[in-house]
């Protein structure tokens, strides 16, 4: 069978020749009314994702705790702990995956430990000037082919440190000691942060 | 003015929505058994998109790549578990129980769903969502999370491996 032979096949096998079932509109319809638009409610889902912490990635990998309600109006909203710093510059986020957050405008806070004023300073530009757009998939990816669970559930962190670790030469992913080191985020979620 | 302006921005996503209904339909249609639960996945999948609509993309090709992200998952959980079945979707339930295995079928097309079936099931979600949603392969490899290179190279094995099964057609 040649190219244009089984493309032809394929055309023809694809079921949405068929006419659209007369209920279907209504059931849009019903739905719609059925769900709550956020833009009305205008409710901030407030979410927070201790240092450490993992997106809700594919398959269901989380390992993250969720404090819903949490006051997070303004960052900082996490203490740190002595040596411990975050950036003031967040990472544009929307998770691609693990309803029902696909979608949700995030603000993803980077956290670390022993820097010096100087270093965070220039993690604060590579924030800035770093493009992030792809990092949900990014991590996404990340988990998917990770080895061990573990690795899956610190997928986002292990792309972010990726991407900074250029600015903070010798900064570890969690490496502990006297050095510079990347230790994990804060995050936070709202409906109107897009 | 604003507020004609949001009224007419409501008015095309509403018609968007509308439209992909359909294409969403088609899409479970052609991923589950019975053909009737398509039906309660659709209705799952349009009150995800509902409560989401502040995150519809407004570049069509990128919403439309959204909300059949939202359906893929749905799917996903449709096949970890079962999915409540809320009613809504009863009369489409019925419609599709009785319209959809009154067709005659084409024996050319059984041919081709053994030969689809006889590939791995993520090179038959290439070909389902190239020929049949009418994705890109560029899009076909974001949806699924996959480089493109790999999803070009896929797509290209299984189509031979297609057009090899069917050569006796």
């Amino acid at each position: 069978m040649n190219d244009a032979d089984l493309d032809r096949l394929l055309s023809e096998a694809d079921p949405s020749h068929r006419e659209a079932p007369r209920s279907l509109d209504p059931l849009v319809t019903t739905t719609h009314d059925r769900s709550t638009p956020r833009r009305i409610t205008a409710r901030v889902t407030r979410r927070l994702l201790v240092a450490g912490g993992a997106l809700l990635l594919a398959g269901g990998l989380t390992a993250s705790i969720t404090a819903d309600d949490y006051l997070l109006s303004v960052p900082p909203f996490v203490g740190l702990l002595a040596h411990e710093q975050r950036a003031t510059e967040w990472i544009p986020f929307t998770p691609a995956a693990g309803e029902p957050d696909e979608g949700e405008a995030c603000r993803l806070y980077p956290e670390f430990r022993n820097l010096t004023a100087d270093q965070l300073r220039a993690i604060d530009i590579t924030i800035r000037e770093h493009d992030w757009t792809d990092i949900s998939e990014l991590a996404e990816q990340r988990a998917a082919t990770s080895p061990t669970e573990a690795e899956a559930a610190s997928a986002a962190s292990l792309v972010v440190y990726d991407a900074l670790a250029d600015t903070v030469p010798g900064m570890t992913f969690r490496g502990g000691g006297d050095g510079p080191e990347f230790i994990g985020y804060s995050m936070t979620c709202r409906s109107d942060l897009g | 003015m604003t507020m004609t302006r949001d009224r007419a921005a409501s008015d095309v996503v509403d018609a968007l929505v509308r439209r992909e209904a359909v294409a969403l339909l088609r899409y479970f249609e052609r991923r589950v058994l019975p053909i009737e639960d398509a039906a309660d996945l659709v209705s799952e999948t349009l009150l995800v998109i509902w409560r989401r609509i502040d995150a519809l993309p407004s570049d069509e090709e990128r919403a439309r790549m959204w909300m059949f992200g939202i359906a893929r998952r749905v799917l996903a959980t449709h096949r970890r578990s079962s999915i409540r079945r809320a009613g809504l979707a009863d009369r489409l339930r019925d419609e599709l129980a009785t319209s959809g295995h009154s067709a005659e079928r084409d024996p050319r097309v059984d041919a081709l769903d053994a030969a689809m079936a006889l590939l791995d099931t993520r090179d038959q979600e290439i070909i389902r969502l190239v020929h049949w949603e009418g994705f890109t392969l560029r899009a076909t490899a974001k949806l699924l999370r996959m480089r493109e290179g790999t999803v070009r190279s896929r797509y290209s094995r299984a189509r031979a491996r297609l057009a090899a099964s069917l050569s006796g057609l």
